[in-house]
Formats: C-alpha cells, structure tokens, sequence
C-alpha cells in the first residue's frame, strides 16, 4: 500500500513538473518540485524512503518531460549526501537553516548540471542568464517552498527525519 | 566521512542506473518505455494542466493589463491596415489565376498537408523552449517536420517522436536555428534562438530595416521556403561590420499556443537521409 501510495505520488510530482511549474515561472525559472518532494520525503519518511523515492522521481521527471532521465539522475543524486554531509558539519545550525542550505547548494547543481547540458548541446553559452536567470530566481522559489514543507511538517506535529544512514542498506 | 560513505553505494548504483538510461536513451531502447509513460500520464498532464492554466493566465494577464491594452490598441490599428492590404492581395491573387490560366503555368502551392496537435506541455527555461504535442509516430508525425502555428507561422520542428506524443523544439530555444532571408530585401541568414527566449537573424549581410519579414529559405532542406517566421525589430551594426545584428519579434505569441499545425507533407532532407534534425 505504502510503495503504490509513493508510485502515485511520484507520478503526480512529475506530471506538475513538467505541466504546472513552467505555468508559474519567476524570470524564466521555475520551481524544482522534485527536488522539494525528495527533501520532504527525508524529513518525513527518512532517508531510507527518499533513497528509493529519488530515482523514481528521476526517471519520471526525464521521461514525462524532454529531460534526460540520466541527466535527472545526475542532478537529484547529490541531494542526499549533501543532507547528511551537512547535517554531519560541527556548527551549532538549527534544522531549518540546515535544511536551506542543502536546497540551495543541491538546487544549483541540479540547476548548473541542466544549463550546461543545454549549452554543450548547441545553446547559447550565456552564464549571466544561467546566473540571473535560472539559478537565482529558481532558488528563491526553491527556498519558499522548502520552507512552506517545513512549516506544514511542524504543524503537523511531524518531528524532522534525520539525514544520516545508520548503516548502509536499501529497503527501509 | 563514515556518514557519507554510507551512502558510496548507492551513488554508485544512481551513477550505473544513469548511465545505463543515458546508453538507453542514444540506442532507442528507452524510447518505447518513454512512450508508455507518456500516454499512462497525459489524462494526469491534461487535467492538471486544465485546472491551472486559467489560473496561470489569469496571474500573466494581470500583471501586463496595461502591456495589453497599448497591444490591443496597435493591433486595432494593425488590423485595420491589414484588412486593406489583405483586399489588394486578393484581387492580384485572382489577377495572377487568371494571367496564369491564359498562360497554362501551373504552380505547386506552399499549403502542404497539415496535421492539428494540441499543446499537453511546455518546458521554458532561458536556453530551452519545447513543446510537448498529443500527436506522434502513430499519427505519421517524423523527426524533423516543421510545427507552424494555426496562423500558419514558423513554431519549430519536432525532435523526438512517441507513439502518442511528439516533442517540438520552439525557434526560440537556443539550440534552434533556421535558414532564413528577408521577404523585402531577400538578405539570407540564420534565425537562431538566443538565451531568454530571444530571437535573431544571425550573418545577415545587406540591407535589414525594421519591419522586415524575415521568412524560411529552402537553402538547408530542413524548411520549405517562404513559411512566416518573424518581423525584424532592431537592426544595429553599420557597413563597416562584417554581418548586422539584428533582433527579431516573433509573429505568434508563443506562449500563447495552444494548437499547432504538424506539416506532414514535408519531410526533411536530414530525415530521408537519416539523420538527426
């Protein structure tokens, strides 16, 4: 039941990836909701669950739109270790501020990585556009809703998941 | 370090997984996969889209009201000189029928056969614009046909085709470009899509004014010629340069679309050989 909830709810992301967000851009950019809906998966469900959820989210995500699945893969593959190599790091940071820092850092590589695909493919080398065009306005809107998750979880009365594997394994 | 070396393995098979898509993906295998998806998820796509494109037209449009009016008042105007100008052009149409009649020349019209597709999607960054239409291989949509607008403009050409679906790559993505020439001044060049989904006539040599039509040429064998592509909005660069800069205006709105026009009767060169568009 748990795993044909998760199928469903991957498809959806993927499908208001790729059918919604570019309905509501901020100066060209648009939301990464896959890259939301991974962090939210970790912060609910744990790591374990977002290990599965984020290939899945990967290829749907190439496949429904003209993305590269590989490419996707590439991109949302970071997010989890950064989360728990941040988690890891000897600052007194709270949870939250935590939490922005892997949306941005994991945001812009996924963000840089597909700018510069399109460049190597025969577009335009133009990194102010990448810089004031993509990655910042995306972030931005990155940040709103990775904040909004982490208002909703909090309400909810959902204590955030850690990052860090216990040990090393596959199904949760 | 301990922590992250939990999760070396998994990398690992995230890395092997996308290459083995990426190697998919150039050999065709992926393709039917993808095809399968795509028609499982376009009733999610359409309903979704459905329920938050009003939204999404209602937020645009509020923001540009008074972008709109002054557009809504040239186009008024607009429209008036292009109703005189479409009166002429018929009379000299009907002249040239009968001329041509009494002459016994036969002429291959520009027409085509046209196929209508409904815009599911579209992916806009500032260096990618593509379409996603409900009509693919099944339909008789191949790689390379040109995607006109249902006014009859240059949209862009299709890229990847599905058994259901079809992905269009829009003139303006920065990996477009068109061989063109002015329809005044016949000066040939290359329409090529540049960052933040502007539009350029690229190593146009001669004589550019603003106003210009610039049209598809047939030098390429990609494009039928004469197809409608955009007004020329800026020209800078003087005689001592060695090509003009010049800046075009899309003649349809392009965010706007939501039927295009799949020209089925012209297959490109680059397809009958083989190739890649």
């Amino acid at each position: 039941m748990m795993y044909a909830v998760g199928l469903i709810s991957v498809v959806l992301i993927a499908s208001l990836q790729v059918s919604v967000a570019p309905l509501f851009p901020i100066s060209g950019a648009e939301a990464d909701l896959g890259l939301i809906a991974i962090l939210g998966t970790a912060i609910i469900a744990g790591p374990r669950a977002a290990m599965l959820v984020t290939p899945a989210l990967a290829l749907a995500i190439g496949m429904a739109g003209s993305r590269s699945p590989g490419l996707m893969l590439v991109a949302y593959a970071a997010i989890l270790p950064l989360a728990a190599f941040v988690e890891d790091l000897p600052y007194p940071l709270g949870r939250f501020p935590r939490l922005v820092f892997v949306a941005v850092f994991a945001g812009m590589w996924g963000r840089v990585l597909l700018g510069i695909a399109a460049m190597a493919s025969g577009g335009d080398f133009a990194v102010r556009a990448l810089l004031f065009q993509v990655l910042l306005p995306g972030l931005a809107f990155d940040l709103v809703l990775i904040a909004a998750v982490f208002a909703a979880t909090q309400a909810a009365g959902i204590r955030p998941r850690r990052f860090t594997l216990q040990r090393a394994g596959w199904l949760p | 370090m301990v922590i992250l070396s939990r999760y070396t393995w998994w990398l690992g098979a995230m890395a092997a997984l996308a290459f083995l898509t990426t190697f998919a993906g150039q050999f065709g295998i992926l393709g039917p996969v993808q095809g399968i998806y795509l028609r499982a998820t376009e009733p999610v796509e359409n309903g979704l889209g459905a329920v938050f494109r009003p939204i999404a037209g209602l937020l645009s449009n509020a923001g540009d009201i008074n972008s709109l009016r002054n557009e809504n008042r040239e186009l008024r105007l607009e429209n008036e000189a292009l109703q005189n100008d479409l009166v002429a052009l018929t009379r000299e149409a009907e002249r040239a029928k009968e001329l041509e009649a009494a002459l016994n020349i036969t002429t291959a019209g520009t027409e085509g056969t046209r196929l209508a597709a409904n815009v599911v999607h579209r992916e806009s960054t500032p260096f990618t614009d593509v379409l996603s239409i409900d009509r693919g291989s099944s339909d008789g949509i191949q790689a390379g046909m040109v995607v006109l607008s249902a006014q009859g403009s240059l949209l862009g050409s299709v890229t990847d085709v599905f058994s259901d679906r079809s992905f269009v790559r829009l003139i303006t993505d920065s990996r477009s470009r068109v061989v063109a020439e002015t329809l005044e001044t016949h000066v040939e060049g290359v329409v090529k899509g540049a960052a933040n989904r502007k539009l350029e006539l690229d190593l146009a040599q001669g004589e550019v004014v603003v106003g210009n039509m610039v049209v598809t040429s047939a030098l390429s064998g990609r494009f039928p010629a004469g197809l409608p592509i955009a007004k020329v909005s800026s020209v800078s660069g003087g005689p001592q340069d060695l090509h003009l800069s010049v800046m075009l205006e899309p003649l349809v709105r392009l965010s706007g679309a939501r039927t295009v026009l799949v020209l089925t009767s012209f297959v490109p060169e680059t397809s009958l050989a083989g190739a890649t568009p």
